[in-house]
């Protein structure tokens, strides 16, 4: 074996041939790389495909979100134009990093394959940095309490990146504050973080719950104060929209019997005295979500245009109203009054997982 | 015709890819400390199995950084960068597989063996791209979304990854069973 490669070493190749061998591999190296020129060509093509798919993405989401800036929405300071002209950068160096990789000699369709993933990365990345919200936000809650209890419990919703590990621990109107009920918190920090207080979660953000207690003063106190706001456990405050009341007994006292039967629209009474009904009452931050349909006396129907409209004792009365999606907790009484009262109808609603609409909802009240 | 003693270096470098190899089916993730631990075993393994190859390679230069991306782990907070991380690791041991694929194709071709590791290591690349590139959605992703990709690249890869265990499995019993005959005859 030895010898056979001694000799084989021992071969001398005349200095003309070796030069013309040399040229011939140098012009097979040239004829190699102009057929399969192609394949940059093809992935500079894809990748700017790609790449302008992003930016109608980006733009259209761009359309979706303009809002005014308020003083409870803080808007991103970074636009997603700047995010994407970074990222298109960033793709046109993967594209230039991959054609040096293949004529380097690295495994073409693996070169070509990594830089597909490291644009798919690139662009994943700025969808994901165009989503994020500057700042938590809190939805808005309507909430009555009825005044006969003697602690008064409510839920107020935060929306927060799912990257974002803070918590609110408490809430602030005046010198008022009441301690969040602590859930707990779980310390799982990879990729599947789920906080426990979650109660909807979307691709970048989670709604999460902070749930309060209070007595008839801290809640009276509440009801009187301009400002109140969740403070974070990093001590960041974030402004929220309350409108509670209580409902006060006396408001209510119509004789009737039994709410039963009805569903989340419609309430149905029994009447146990006269009365005469002449107007709707819905609170004003409702007005826009929620809307009266007709009240039906003995199956025949009455708008508010009919008020006002007496209904004897004895009669069967359903009161019908119509709800459309708003961005804010809703537990709150609404109603057909008059002289004598009020036939109440509860509306128990939780906003939908839906930004702009909760946006929409602060900036009305703001 | 290779030596006794080359064999044998290419038994040791087997045995200690056959252990990196066992040591990637082991999911730590979930524990981040105990994921340091594994990662940097599964390098020291490569590497061991690396000093036993004389020729040039590249997987120094690869695990070189898969280290720099475990210590640049410890940063990772957010969805955002946990993505990049775990997409940039998995590509990275991806590349340092590869190239052990092309040691391996090398030693089938010393040993006179009816060579499969290109086909394998082929199909090895071709369904930890797909997990990857499909693992860049993660950060956009519903909760039930990142579980669902994460439970079946995970399964993927596991599966390519003891396909290829049993590939170094039949391999080294070849080269035993040549040595065998070597030393019989």
């Amino acid at each position: 074996m030895n010898d056979f490669k001694k000799q084989l070493d021992r071969i001398d190749i005349p200095k003309s041939l070796h030069k013309r061998s040399l040229k011939g591999i140098k012009r097979a190296k040239n004829e190699q790389q102009k057929h399969k020129r192609w394949m940059p060509k093809i992935l500079t093509v894809t990748v700017t495909i790609a790449a302008g798919g992003f930016i109608a993405l980006g733009v259209g989401k761009q359309d979706t979100r303009q809002q005014q800036s308020s003083s409870l929405l803080d808007e991103s300071l970074s636009s997603p134009i700047v995010h994407w002209c970074i990222a298109i950068f960033l793709m046109i160096m993967t594209i230039l990093v991959v054609i040096i990789a293949i004529r380097k000699g690295i495994d073409k369709k693996l070169s070509i394959a990594m830089g597909f993933i490291m644009t798919l990365l690139l662009g994943n990345s700025t969808v994901y940095l165009q989503n994020q919200l500057p700042k938590p936000i809190t939805v808005p809650l309507v909430q009555d309490f009825f005044y006969s209890n003697e602690n008064f419990d409510f839920t107020i919703h935060y929306i927060t990146n799912k990257s974002d590990r803070r918590f609110v621990k408490y809430l602030q109107a005046d010198n008022l504050t009441l301690q969040a009920k602590y859930y707990g918190n779980s310390e799982n920090k990879g990729i599947s973080y789920y906080p426990v207080d979650v109660t909807n979660d979307s691709s970048h953000q989670f709604m999460r719950a902070a749930y309060f207690v209070g007595n008839r003063e801290e809640i009276q106190t509440l009801i009187n104060s301009k400002e109140v706001f969740l403070v974070l456990d990093d001590g960041e405050k974030l402004p929220t929209l309350l409108q509670m009341d209580f409902d006060h007994p006396e408001k209510v006292q119509v004789d009737f019997l039994g709410t039963s039967g009805g569903n989340d629209e419609m309430a149905i009474f029994v009447m146990m005295q006269d009365v005469v009904l002449d107007a709707v009452n819905i609170p004003e931050v409702l007005k826009h979500s929620v809307s009266f349909t007709d009240i039906k006396v003995n199956e025949i129907a009455y708008t508010e245009k009919d008020f006002p409209i007496a209904v004897k004792k004895g009669q069967r009365v359903i009161i019908t109203f119509q709800t459309s999606e708003a961005g804010m907790d809703v537990r709150a009484k609404v109603g057909v009054s008059g002289r004598d009262g009020m036939l109440p109808k509860w509306i128990n609603r939780e906003a939908s997982f839906n930004i702009p609409k909760i946006r929409e909802e602060i900036e009305r009240h703001d | 015709m290779i030596n006794f003693a080359e064999k044998q270096r290419q038994l040791n470098l087997l045995k200690w890819l056959t252990i990196a190899l066992s040591l990637k089916l082991v999911f730590l993730n979930v524990y981040p400390y105990a994921f340091y631990v594994q990662q940097l075993l599964i390098y020291l393994a490569f590497m061991k199995s690396l000093s036993y190859f004389k020729g040039q390679s590249l997987v120094k230069k690869y695990i070189f950084i898969g280290i720099i991306l475990l210590i640049a782990n410890i940063v990772a907070s957010n969805l955002l960068s946990i993505t990049w991380h775990l997409v940039l690791t998995v590509s990275v041991d991806l590349l340092i597989i590869l190239e052990f694929g092309k040691i391996l194709v090398e030693i089938e071709r010393q040993n006179n063996l009816l060579g499969s590791t290109a086909r394998i290591m082929k199909q090895y690349m071709w369904i930890v791209l797909c997990v990857t590139a499909s693992w860049t959605f993660l950060m956009n992703s519903e909760y039930d979304v990142i579980v669902s990709l994460l439970i079946v690249g995970a399964v993927l890869i596991f599966i390519v990854n003891v396909r290829l265990l049993f590939h170094l499995r039949s391999l080294k019993k070849n080269i035993k069973s040549k040595m065998r005959v070597v030393m019989n005859s």
